[in-house]
């Protein structure tokens, strides 16, 4: 009873920070918002005895990833007031639409999802469980093949990070001390024989 | 799978999964190596990328693909219908870096731009050979991500960082619905493997009909994006024009061709139960999509923008064959991705070639007049264009005909009529470039890349939309025999 | 004796070598010099008649070839093959084709010298002659419709040889589209064959026809029956009718005289225009079992024969009196296949080609000597400039009237002959009167174009005069061959090759040509006393037609312009071709032309481009292009929407479905 309370608390909240995070009207906000949304998904997953995930949940994305949002946001200084511009002219209708989606979607969750006797079943781990081992064990089994192309993907996340922002530019002046100390005599001076 | 022990079994048949392995080592040496190469010599390095396909594609082929394959526990298959997609995709990327080797000369990191390609490439061989979602979502991402790049990669243009950033966020998008869906799936079945998914959603029971639905639906949605569909196409033209025109041409066949055997497998896996309702979504969607490729591309002056609609119209054609359900529909939607890579390489190949003062040639009035310049490129074009428009006997037409016949023997006469309707309105913006080339005075003074290995691509291509016109039964056969599984 | 086959590889080469001819001249002929293509195509043809003439030999021997070379078409169990069947019937005419055409080549290195189109059209006419050699040699339907609409090709190319001439133009067309009328009967005929027989291979269906005829299967179109046999007999008629200028579809073949003279010979009169009468007979095991349809190919055949000798007599133009002539004649040969005696109307066939070649190779040797000037009401007393040409255009003449000995006694004789003994109620009756009458008519007309060119006043332009003279060599040696078989085919038919037989088994044509014996008008004629050839009708017609010719032409009279005052209606009826061509003009072209209009008017301008409906449907498809082309704004938002309005409206759509 007392964990069908806290779930719906922490549920409740995961949806109250996700619409924060679309509807604060200041860029950093939405950031605190979704970092506020991470801590309770990951209050979800020890709910689940998923107490691996939480964690990792909570230092990568909290610790790392929105850092360094923060750290975008705050050096773009993204306009607010442009931001919000033609927002009223698609609220009827977007809302209205999104409002069916909303019904259309709430119907189907609650039409036979969680009826499922297969999910319902589901009960607390023993203590003896540990959950990073289990882990362990499908990922470098049966999703080992997942697993690796997932690292490839990380791979390219980073050469595409690279490409797209390093590279080598001409009209930045910049020294260059190797070819500075390397420099000789010839490259620089030239003895031209003037005509008395 | 809680009684494995470490060390972990050697998984069966990883030998089946040589290619992969090749390309992905291959394309990571090559990311090594191009730091050693100096400037000059870069251009060694797209040779080197077309190495690593042979050499990929020489292990497919060296493998046993007359059965289906599995390893990875189940989770990577090998069939003929996964072994000849990838063999499609290997051509294509073979193309694509032939018609990059111009492009590439001004640019920087070259060697990270073929490594991109590459890593596409593994991620769509990963695509096609997934037996689950799981897999299936990851090389998807894999292919996905590399496109993004590779459209995004002259930063210092605009319209291409532009194109970038809209097909990223779209993309992503996507990406939400499809696993959304996923979600679904799985909560009623509790399983990832399609074949799991396709046995649980036969006994599924009323209650969760709908959940079952709108999972599907989300599926589908997220799937159509990435082949562009209507409506969930918006992407395309934008991204087709802003893209380097190499990397156009590569996302305009190489995704598709992956996208599309996904498609197949998933629906003929994992949602046979369901094919009443999702061949019902697909007409819809078959509808608008042939309906607004067609006629949108009427209005564009912009000749990357055309194609981009032109792939929107091919692809409401070929839904047509995952519409029959059938081994001959399913077939028939392969014959048309096979020759469609060729139609399209071919055009984007001669496009390439009319580069002029660092843009290629874009505009359809660029082509003004090309018969007299260059009458063998206005023939080549001539060629590929009319086979794109269908007309017999090119390749194009057997293509149609293909999933057209499909689509008809399989009951859905209206809509092949629909489809055919629209093929007509289809030959006029194909037929007008023609005519600007035959027709008009030239307008602009034309300055062509004369490179050799691009003239031969415009020729083989060219001369394959003939070959195949005249005698399609090879292909015909060779698709019949990929699909013969379903 | 009838084991013997030929070789396959010399009756390959017979229409392999003028193909290649044609392929060189007509490929490189503009970069070769005109007379290396002139002697490649002349060396090819003359060779390919060499060939044929030993084939020729061979087959009097007794030697056949039935054979498939490969396989054109395959397609389930539908099998176009690729073949030949060698017999009397087909070397007959490989003969007369390669002969004839040997001799038209020669001719044509001096008719055209000069002509800007010289190697093109050598390169039409070795195409030509291969086509019709294809034409003859095939074993089976199809070769027979390929060498068809080849030959009608080659004949529309030709027609429109000047193609700066708009006359030539609109008379090729005229041929092109009036020859469609028929060759769509013609391919349904085939398509009947394959459909009823299930093949197209003369020997299977020849075989065939008999138990079928038995088994009586009609057809049933719109609650209107007929024995299917029949049926398939007239589609195939109406081909012949087309490619072999008869009523209602000659009119093409008078105006095809806009092509330069040597095709008029070749291919206008001695060759392909006999297509028909070949067809016929070749499928004679198929027409023999249709009364119906040998009464209508009687029928057609001598209103032909009878209505164009009859525009013939008033003619000015010294070609198309000769064409209308061609028209009349080739209406003699029907009758001969109408009433059975095929073997008759292959010999007229083969007789008319050498005379008819003669006469307009000698007609275009004068055209050639008064400066392409084709009106013989110009001409006259030219007979002292051309020595040659008048004495073969003799020859020519008295064998197309019927002299005896010369050719065409022999063949139009046993023609009429053959029509007046068998029995087909009014049908056959009709066809002798109109062949006798014709047979007079035929003289008459003839000799009036000889008397005018030839004798009478001299009525040549002053500006002309000083130019005449007789035609180069590789002109008047043609002639001279030419005038060779017409004089001597007659004879050589009746007495060498023994082509009158009554039992034509045993005649020259053997097993090549059936005829049910109840039918074969030949054997009554046997029966009855053979009468000596001044006992026939036709020999004193003829001699009667010539006789009255010279009376009113053979010296300036008045009498011609006395007898067309007499009767001025009848005159101008004759001198306008019946009014054929006026008719077809008020009662075909012209409402086609009203159809067309009023589609390209109301249809395609109203609807589609205008439009009835807002503003048509042209800009229907643009507006709509546009406001797709509004949609893609380039906002990013938009497009997610557009995604997001997609799910849901599928979404719903399904639930409330479901």
């Amino acid at each position: 009873m007392i964990e069908a309370f806290f779930f719906y608390v922490f549920a409740a909240m995961t949806v109250l920070a996700g619409a924060g995070v679309v509807l604060a009207r200041n860029t950093m906000y939405s950031v605190m918002w979704l970092i506020f949304c991470f801590f309770n998904a990951a209050a979800l997953f020890f709910m689940l005895d998923a107490e691996f995930l939480g964690i990792i949940l909570i230092l990568v994305y909290v610790g790392a990833v929105m850092v360094l949002f923060m750290f975008v946001v705050m050096m773009l200084e993204v306009n607010k007031a442009r931001l919000r511009e033609g927002f009223l002219q698609y609220l009827p209708t977007g809302g209205m639409i999104a409002l069916m989606l909303l019904i259309e979607l709430i119907g189907a969750s609650s039409s036979g999802v969680f009826d499922n006797e297969k999910v319902a079943a589901v009960g607390h781990l023993g203590a003896e469980v540990n959950n990073t081992v289990e882990i362990g064990k499908v990922l470098y089994t049966q999703y080992l093949l997942s697993f690796e192309i997932a690292a490839v993907i990380l791979l390219i996340a980073l050469v595409g990070a690279i490409v797209l922002t390093l590279r080598s530019r001409d009209d930045v002046k910049y020294q260059n001390i190797s070819k500075q100390v390397n420099v000789r005599k010839e490259d620089r001076m030239k003895t031209v024989k003037v005509k008395s | 799978m809680a009684n494995i022990t470490f060390p972990f079994p050697y998984p069966e048949h990883l030998g089946i999964m040589l290619p992969e392995i090749l390309l992905a080592v291959l394309a990571m040496a090559l990311l090594l190596w191009d730091l050693f190469v100096p400037k000059e010599k870069k251009g060694m390095i797209a040779w080197a990328a077309v190495a690593s396909c042979v050499v990929t594609l020489i292990a497919l082929l060296q493998l046993p693909a007359g059965d289906s394959l599995h390893t990875f526990y189940g989770y990577f298959v090998l069939d003929p219908f996964a072994a000849y997609a990838k063999v499609l995709m290997i051509a294509a990327t073979v193309l694509a870096i032939f018609l990059s080797l111009d492009f590439m000369k001004d640019e920087q990191n070259v060697g990270e731009y073929y490594c991109l390609m590459l890593f596409a490439l593994l991620g769509m061989m990963f695509m096609v050979s997934a037996t689950n979602f799981v897999v299936m979502y990851l090389g998807l991402e894999l292919m996905a991500l590399c496109v993004y790049v590779l459209v995004a990669y002259q930063r210092d243009v605009l319209r291409s960082s532009e194109a970038g950033l809209k097909y990223f966020i779209l993309g992503a998008l996507s990406s939400g619905m499809l696993l959304y869906g996923l979600s679904f799936i799985y909560g009623v079945t509790t399983d990832f493997m399609f074949a799991g998914i396709g046995e649980a959603l036969r006994h599924v029971e009323d209650g969760s009909r709908l959940a079952v639905l709108l999972g599907m639906l989300f599926i589908i949605a997220g799937l159509a994006f990435k082949v562009s569909v209507a409506p969930f196409h918006m992407w395309t033209p934008d991204t087709y024009e802003g893209a380097p025109t190499p990397v156009t041409a590569f996302m305009s066949v190489a995704p598709k061709v992956a996208g599309f055997v996904v498609f197949i497998r998933v629906l003929a896996d994992a949602f046979p139960a369901l094919q009443t309702e999702y061949t019902t979504v697909l007409s819809v969607l078959a509808v608008l999509t042939i309906g607004i490729g067609n006629v949108a591309a009427i209005a564009q002056r912009n000749i990357k923008r055309m194609l981009a609609y032109s792939t929107i119209g091919h692809v409401g054609f070929m839904l047509l064959g995952l519409i029959a359900a059938t081994q001959e529909g399913y077939s028939g939607a392969m014959v048309y991705l096979t020759i469609y890579l060729f139609m399209n390489m071919g055009a984007f190949a001669i496009i390439v070639l009319m580069r002029r003062d660092g843009i290629q040639g874009e505009l359809l009035d660029d082509f003004a007049g090309l018969a007299r310049v260059r009458p063998g490129y206005a023939l080549a074009m001539g060629l590929l264009l009319f086979s794109l428009a269908g007309i017999p006997f090119l390749a194009g037409f057997w293509a149609k005909f293909a999933v057209f016949a499909a689509a008809i023997h399989s009951g859905h006469i209206w809509l092949a009529v629909y489809a055919i309707v629209f093929s007509v309105v289809g030959c006029f913006y194909y037929l007008r470039v023609v005519k600007y080339m035959y027709f008009d005075k030239e307008r602009v003074a034309f300055n062509f890349i004369e490179n050799p290995v691009m003239q031969a691509t415009v020729v083989v291509t060219s001369l394959a939309v003939v070959i195949f016109g005249l005698y399609p039964k090879p292909v015909m056969a060779m698709c019949s025999a990929a699909v013969s599984m379903f | 004796m009838q084991d013997m086959t030929l070789s396959s590889t010399e009756l390959l080469l017979i229409p392999a070598l003028p193909l290649i001819a044609a392929l060189i001249a007509g490929l490189f002929g503009w970069k070769l010099k005109e007379s290396l293509t002139h002697w490649i195509c002349c060396v090819g043809v003359a060779v390919s008649a060499l060939l044929s003439i030993d084939v020729f030999m061979q087959v009097l021997d007794g030697a056949r070839f039935y054979g498939n070379f490969w396989s054109w078409v395959i397609s389930d169990h539908f099998v176009v093959p690729v073949g030949m069947m060698i017999d009397p019937l087909t070397a007959i005419m490989m003969l007369t084709v390669t002969i004839v055409s040997a001799c038209v080549h020669v001719y044509t290195i001096g008719y055209m010298h000069g002509d800007p189109g010289y190697t093109r059209f050598f390169s039409y006419i070795s195409g030509f002659t291969f086509s019709m050699l294809v034409l003859v040699m095939g074993n089976n339907f199809f070769t027979l419709f390929f060498g068809w609409e080849a030959v009608g090709l080659v004949s529309y190319l030709l027609i429109g040889f000047w193609y700066r001439r708009e006359s030539a133009n609109v008379a090729a067309m005229k041929a092109f589209i009036v020859n469609r009328v028929g060759d769509f009967g013609f391919a349904i005929g085939i398509l009947a064959v394959w459909y009823y027989f299930g093949t197209v291979d003369y020997h299977e269906v020849f075989a065939a026809v008999k138990p079928f005829v038995e088994q009586g299967i009609s057809l049933h179109f719109l609650g209107w029956q007929m024995d299917a046999i029949t049926f398939i007999c007239l589609a195939l008629f109406v081909g012949a009718m087309g490619k072999s200028g008869q009523v209602p579809l000659h009119v093409w073949l008078p105006d095809s005289m806009e092509g330069p003279t040597p095709i008029s010979a070749l291919i206008h009169a001695a060759t392909m225009v006999t297509a028909g009468v070949f067809m016929v007979a070749r499928l004679s095991p198929m027409f023999e079992f249709s009364e119906t349809a040998l009464a209508a190919v009687i029928l057609v055949g001598a209103i032909t024969a009878w209505m164009c000798a009859t525009i013939g007599l008033v003619q000015n133009d010294i070609k198309r009196v000769i064409a209308y002539s061609t028209c009349s004649q080739l209406g003699y040969m029907f009758v001969a296949c109408g009433v059975s005696a095929y073997s008759a109307g292959i010999f007229h066939l083969m007789t008319h080609a050498y005379f008819k070649a003669l006469l307009f190779l000698a007609a275009g040797s004068v055209i050639h000597a008064v400066l392409a000037d084709q009106d013989i009401r110009r001409m006259g007393q030219l007979r002292k400039y051309m020595p040659i040409t008048y004495v073969t255009m003799l020859i020519a003449a008295l064998a197309l009237s019927g002299v005896p000995p010369f050719a065409g006694f022999w063949s139009k004789d046993l023609i009429i002959e053959a029509a007046m003994v068998r029995d087909m109620g009014w049908v056959s009756e009709l066809a002798y009167w109109a062949v006798l009458s014709g047979v007079f008519m035929t003289a008459f007309y003839t000799f009036r174009m000889f008397f005018l060119t030839f004798h009478n006043s001299d009525r040549v332009p002053a500006a002309t005069k000083p130019k005449l003279h007789e035609s180069p060599k590789v002109i008047t040696i043609p002639l001279i061959i030419l005038a060779v078989g017409a004089f001597g085919s007659g004879l050589w038919g009746v007495y060498g090759l023994d082509i009158a037989n009554a039992e034509v088994v045993q005649g020259f044509f053997g097993s090549s040509i059936f005829v049910l014996d109840a039918h074969n008008p030949l054997l009554k004629l046997e029966l009855e006393e053979h009468h000596s050839f001044l006992l026939s009708a036709p020999f004193w017609f003829a001699v009667g037609g010539i006789a009255l010719a010279y009376a009113m032409y053979f010296r300036e009279s008045a009498m011609p312009a006395k007898l067309a005052a007499m009767a001025p209606p009848l005159y101008r009826f004759l001198l306008n071709k019946w009014y054929w061509d006026e008719m077809y003009d008020r009662f075909l072209v012209r409402p086609a032309r009203c159809v067309g209009t009023m589609l390209w008017q109301g249809v395609d301008l109203a609807t589609i481009d205008k439009g009835v409906i807002h503003r048509g449907l042209i800009d229907q498809v643009a507006n709509g292009a546009a406001r797709l082309r509004r949609m893609q704004s380039g906002m990013v938002f938009h497009y997610a929407f557009a995604m997001v309005i997609g799910v849901f409206g599928l979404l719903t759509w399904l639930i409330l479905k479901a």
